[in-house]
């Protein structure tokens, strides 16, 4: 689907309330939405679901505020971004976890290869911020405009983060044995 | 590491762990937790009354409608069921045609 056909299905959404048309969208951006949560939660696959679950539906209920002037995927992550900060903030999730707990849920809920640990591992030392624009750049392929956009932030902050982060990893991969 | 070589082995680490994640009954948990909303099919018929009323205004008020009328009056009647076989053959064709230039585009 392209993003005219996105557009084409959001205006069946506004104006005719086509539920058909929602799921085509929620069928089409599930995997990644799911998948971006599942990385900034450490792989905690219910805490996902909900999360993904609740970005879909103030999607559909917000669905009207959609402008049309960034892709739909992009409005779509902007939402996710803050369903993720506001569940994080009231839930303080991510202080409160011990590390061996999330590795324990990790590997009771998810079926990857501990090779796939290291992703989670890595992520560990970077901040919430630069967790979020790494895994939007590389993992998910946004642009550094598109992520200033879902992040809300200016265009170089998001280019910093995404440095620092790079950095980060790059000490980081090096010292587990990964080299070009 | 050099800044490209950086940005090409976290690109390949990152894509190699890129998983698709399999729907499994998510969406339609989703769509039945969806809030109902009052159907806004309404907002359609409402401009399609609108227009066609303001149509008729203007052919009363203009007089087009009366002159058409003794236009057709003094046309033969098997024109007019010429005319009214013709137009869902017309129809018809003119929906295969779309359908099959949208199938063409979204398979």
């Amino acid at each position: 689907m392209s993003s005219t056909e996105d557009i084409r299905l959001v205006s069946q959404v506004i104006l005719l309330n086509d539920k058909k048309a929602f799921d085509n969208l929620v069928r089409k951006y599930q995997s990644p939405i799911r998948r971006f949560f599942l990385n900034l939660t450490m792989g905690d696959a219910p805490l996902s679901d909900d999360l993904a679950q609740e970005t879909f539906i103030k999607a559909y209920l917000n669905i009207n505020s959609f402008k049309g002037l960034s892709g739909f995927s992009t409005w779509l992550y902007r939402i996710a971004y803050n369903v993720y900060y506001d569940s994080a903030r009231a839930q303080k999730h991510y202080e409160d976890i011990e590390e061996s707990v999330i590795d324990r849920k990790y590997y009771a809920e998810n079926d990857f290869s501990p090779d796939k640990m290291d992703i989670q591992k890595a992520l560990k030392i970077l901040r919430k911020e630069e967790q979020t624009a790494v895994l939007l750049f590389y993992m998910e392929d946004k642009t550094h405009k598109e992520i200033a956009r879902i992040m809300d932030c200016p265009l170089g902050t998001a280019k910093t983060y995404i440095l620092k982060g790079k950095e980060k990893l790059s000490v980081y991969f090096k010292q587990a044995g990964y080299e070009n | 590491m050099k800044t490209d070589k950086t940005d090409t082995l976290l690109k390949s680490i990152f894509q190699e762990h890129k998983t698709e994640i399999a729907d499994n009954g998510f969406s339609n948990r989703v769509i039945r937790q969806l809030p109902e909303n009052n159907s806004r099919e309404w907002i359609v018929w409402i401009f399609a009354a609108m227009g066609l009323s303001i149509t008729l205004f203007l052919c009363l008020t203009s007089g087009c409608l009366q002159s058409a009328l003794l236009v057709l009056h003094q046309v033969p009647l098997y024109y007019f069921l010429i005319g009214i076989c013709a137009f869902p053959m017309l129809g018809a064709v003119m929906y295969y045609y779309v359908n099959s230039i949208r199938n063409y585009r979204f398979v």
